[in-house]
């Protein structure tokens, strides 16, 4: 999942974008409000992490050219404001999430990742494919009694396959969504990550659950 | 409760109530004085009819009245009376009247004997006898005629009374229904009154029942609501501006307070966020945590501390437990000891710096507030001044008071700014993005000018330079007291 965070808190942007990122997500940072609303309308983001007061253009601003340029970008809030008026009207202005400050590290990565299930229609963290069961809050993945072992952008990669289990996801989608702008993605290093996660999913009994789509992609289903 | 509408009512009606009984009243009276002299004419020619009917001869008196065309002296009418009598002068002086004569309609009864000159008659009010109806009298003492001839006569000559008594059951009746009637049409008019009044009273009333209700809908979240100026009646609109100009200040006021509270919340929440996030992400990933996560922490809780310590200083100040201790300080070499602590930091930024002021001048004043009031302003100048421009500061004694004033250029500022800049917490940049300052300083400075006995002003030129001027008397007595065995501020 790739993730944007707006922050200009130098200390909790790069605090935070490390744990998002050592939780598995791709995570693209800015610490300017106009940038951060660029971004958004440029890249395929799966959930925004805004701080309301940012230089250039504030959270409720971003979220305001989004929402007007039809981008539908589930955003979570982060705020000092804890007046219940504000939070109101933040959820009024387009939020679908409100964190106060100060908050707890795990509740800031329990509600990111809720709003990416919620992003792809998920309302339980379990994740179920067949033989191959994904847990969404621990980050584990079982394959019939087998637990299988995963490096995170191994498990971000399924994960993400596996939210849109049976649809064809192009390895550009597979890009966007699971690199940050840190990394330099050239086309085989998609198609690495893949074959080490199948030959994972093969020794842990899950054979064939990904096949490869010649010239669309790549699809996660359950095998017949 | 006390109403207008209620008041004016009361007060209308009891005014409208008097004028109208008064006014009644005084018809009535008029009237009635109008009958009654009527009437007592009326007496008086009938009484004139009986005088010139009198005669006298030799010392008697007779008259010869026909009730042939006075028929109400006639006793088969008997609305009209009259007694004659003869006065009498006895030898010792006294004066005897007998009676002369009478009108059929008194038969044997008496009229009261109440008279006077012919020219001043008396009247009276009776009784009549006979038929015990309510009449009017008139007296008059008179001489009866007499043949001139007649020296006998002429030479005793006698005088009379007349007394003459009508039958005033019909002026009665008549001064009853216009008393009557004036009554009624009073009540009437009254109660027509009582209608009317309150609806005339309700629309001229209804502009101030209109700014009664708007003022009861204004609360903390509709401040923004202004009272109507151009459409109120002339007597309200003095006191619809007056309401309008403090709803304007309790909403600056208001907004102000939100704004602290904002102001405050981030300046003291995001820290603590900070720290927070940090050591859960050093227990969650230990080997994130190191001296360079360390050295972090402990920027962020110097800043912190540098805050709080600041709000405490200044409520300190604000509550006067601050004392200033007054020694003789050389101004010049004050200001440039305070300024050499933030020469490097203008070297760096490229600051051009004027610093100007008497060389040599011993003032009374605390250097160690002082300095941090003068402090905070050359911080100020330093910090925001754009890289390249230039910085003044000039210091001064005139006419018993220091000055000391620090101008830079504050391009970003704007006029409505000047009276936020003493506020706590206040910073230009809304997103308050830039950590190194929180916003205190100035309002620490004016906090601290004031227990000095002195204050800080802002002034916004055109050009956009920013001066802000410290001033204190010499003579001042310092707003914390100065005792000598006061707190310091360190």
């Amino acid at each position: 999942m790739r993730v944007l965070y707006v922050e200009d808190s130098l200390s909790l942007r790069e605090t935070v974008a490390d744990a998002l990122r050592r939780s598995g997500y791709a995570v693209d940072v800015t610490a300017e409000g106009r940038e951060g609303a660029q971004l958004g309308l440029a890249e395929p983001y799966d959930v925004a992490v805004l701080d309301v007061m940012v230089p250039g253009l504030d959270g409720f601003g971003i979220v305001d050219e989004w929402r007007k340029a039809g981008r539908d970008l589930p955003v979570l809030f982060l705020t000092a404001r804890t007046a219940v008026t504000d939070r109101v009207d933040g959820l009024n202005r387009g939020g679908d999430d409100y964190l106060t400050k100060p908050f707890a590290l795990e509740e800031l990565l329990a509600r990111v990742q809720a709003l990416c299930r919620r992003r792809y229609g998920q309302t339980s963290p379990q994740l179920s494919i067949g033989i191959l069961n994904l847990n969404t809050v621990a980050k584990t993945v079982r394959c019939g009694d087998n637990h299988l072992t995963l490096t995170p952008r191994e498990y971000a990669l399924l994960e993400y396959l596996a939210f849109r289990a049976g649809e064809v996801v192009s390895r550009t989608e597979i890009e966007a969504h699971i690199y940050d702008d840190l990394a330099e993605p050239m086309s085989n290093v998609v198609n690495s990550a893949i074959c080490l996660l199948r030959s994972k999913l093969d020794s842990a009994g899950a054979t064939g659950v990904i096949t490869t789509r010649r010239g669309l992609g790549y699809v996660l289903e359950e095998v017949p | 409760m006390k109403s207008i509408q209620r008041h004016l009512r009361t007060r209308l009606l009891t005014v409208f109530t008097i004028l109208v009984v008064t006014g009644a009243g005084g018809l009535y009276w008029a009237v009635r004085s109008a009958l009654l002299e009527q009437f007592d004419a009326g007496l008086r020619v009938k009484a004139m009819t009986v005088v010139t009917s009198a005669t006298q001869r030799r010392g008697d008196v007779d008259e010869k009245f026909s009730d042939k065309f006075l028929r109400e002296f006639d006793d088969d009418v008997a609305t009209d009376f009259f007694q004659l009598w003869q006065i009498t002068r006895q030898q010792d002086g006294r004066e005897v009247t007998t009676v002369e004569g009478r009108s059929d309609s008194l038969v044997k009864g008496d009229l009261p004997l109440e008279f006077g000159p012919i020219d001043a008659p008396v009247y009276g009010d009776l009784i009549l006898p006979v038929t015990n109806k309510p009449g009017r009298a008139i007296g008059v003492r008179f001489t009866p005629r007499y043949n001139r001839r007649d020296e006998d006569t002429a030479n005793d000559l006698r005088e009379a009374i007349v007394v003459v008594a009508s039958d005033r059951s019909e002026l009665d009746t008549l001064l009853a229904r216009i008393g009557g009637l004036l009554l009624a049409g009073g009540v009437v008019v009254l109660g027509v009154t009582m209608l009317v009044v309150p609806a005339l009273l309700r629309p001229g009333l209804r502009p101030l029942h209109e700014v009664g209700e708007l003022a009861s809908q204004i609360d903390a979240r509709t401040l923004t609501r202004r009272f109507p100026v151009a459409d109120v009646p002339a007597e309200l609109q003095p006191i619809c501006e007056r309401l309008n100009d403090l709803l304007q200040r309790l909403e600056y006021s208001f907004e102000r307070e939100r704004r602290f509270s904002g102001d405050l919340a981030h300046e003291l929440l995001t820290p603590l966020t900070e720290l927070r996030v940090l050591t859960e992400s050093s227990v969650k990933w230990p080997e994130t945590a190191g001296p360079r996560r360390s050295a972090e922490t402990l920027t962020i809780i110097e800043r912190m501390e540098a805050d709080i310590t600041s709000l405490l200083e200044l409520s300190r100040a604000e509550h006067q437990q601050v004392q200033a201790k007054h020694e003789q300080v050389d101004l010049g070499e004050l200001v440039g000891q305070i300024w050499a602590s933030y020469a490097s930091r203008a070297l760096d930024r490229k600051l051009d710096v004027e610093l100007a002021g008497p060389q040599s001048a011993s003032v009374a004043t605390d250097p160690v507030l002082f300095r941090l009031v003068v402090g905070n302003l050359m911080a100020n100048a330093v910090d925001y001044a754009p890289v390249n421009s230039p910085v003044t500061v000039e210091w001064d004694v005139v006419e018993q008071t220091i000055a000391v004033s620090v101008t830079n250029l504050a391009l970003e500022l704007l006029p409505e700014d000047v009276p936020c800049l003493f506020d706590r917490f206040w910073r230009k940049d809304a997103a308050r993005s830039e950590n190194h300052h929180s916003g205190l300083g100035l309002s620490l400075a004016a906090g601290l000018a004031e227990v000095l006995g002195g204050r800080v002003d802002a002034n916004l030129a055109e050009t956009g330079e920013l001066t802000m001027t410290f001033t204190q008397m010499v003579g001042a007595e310092p707003a914390g007291g100065d005792t000598g065995n006061g707190d310091a501020v360190t």
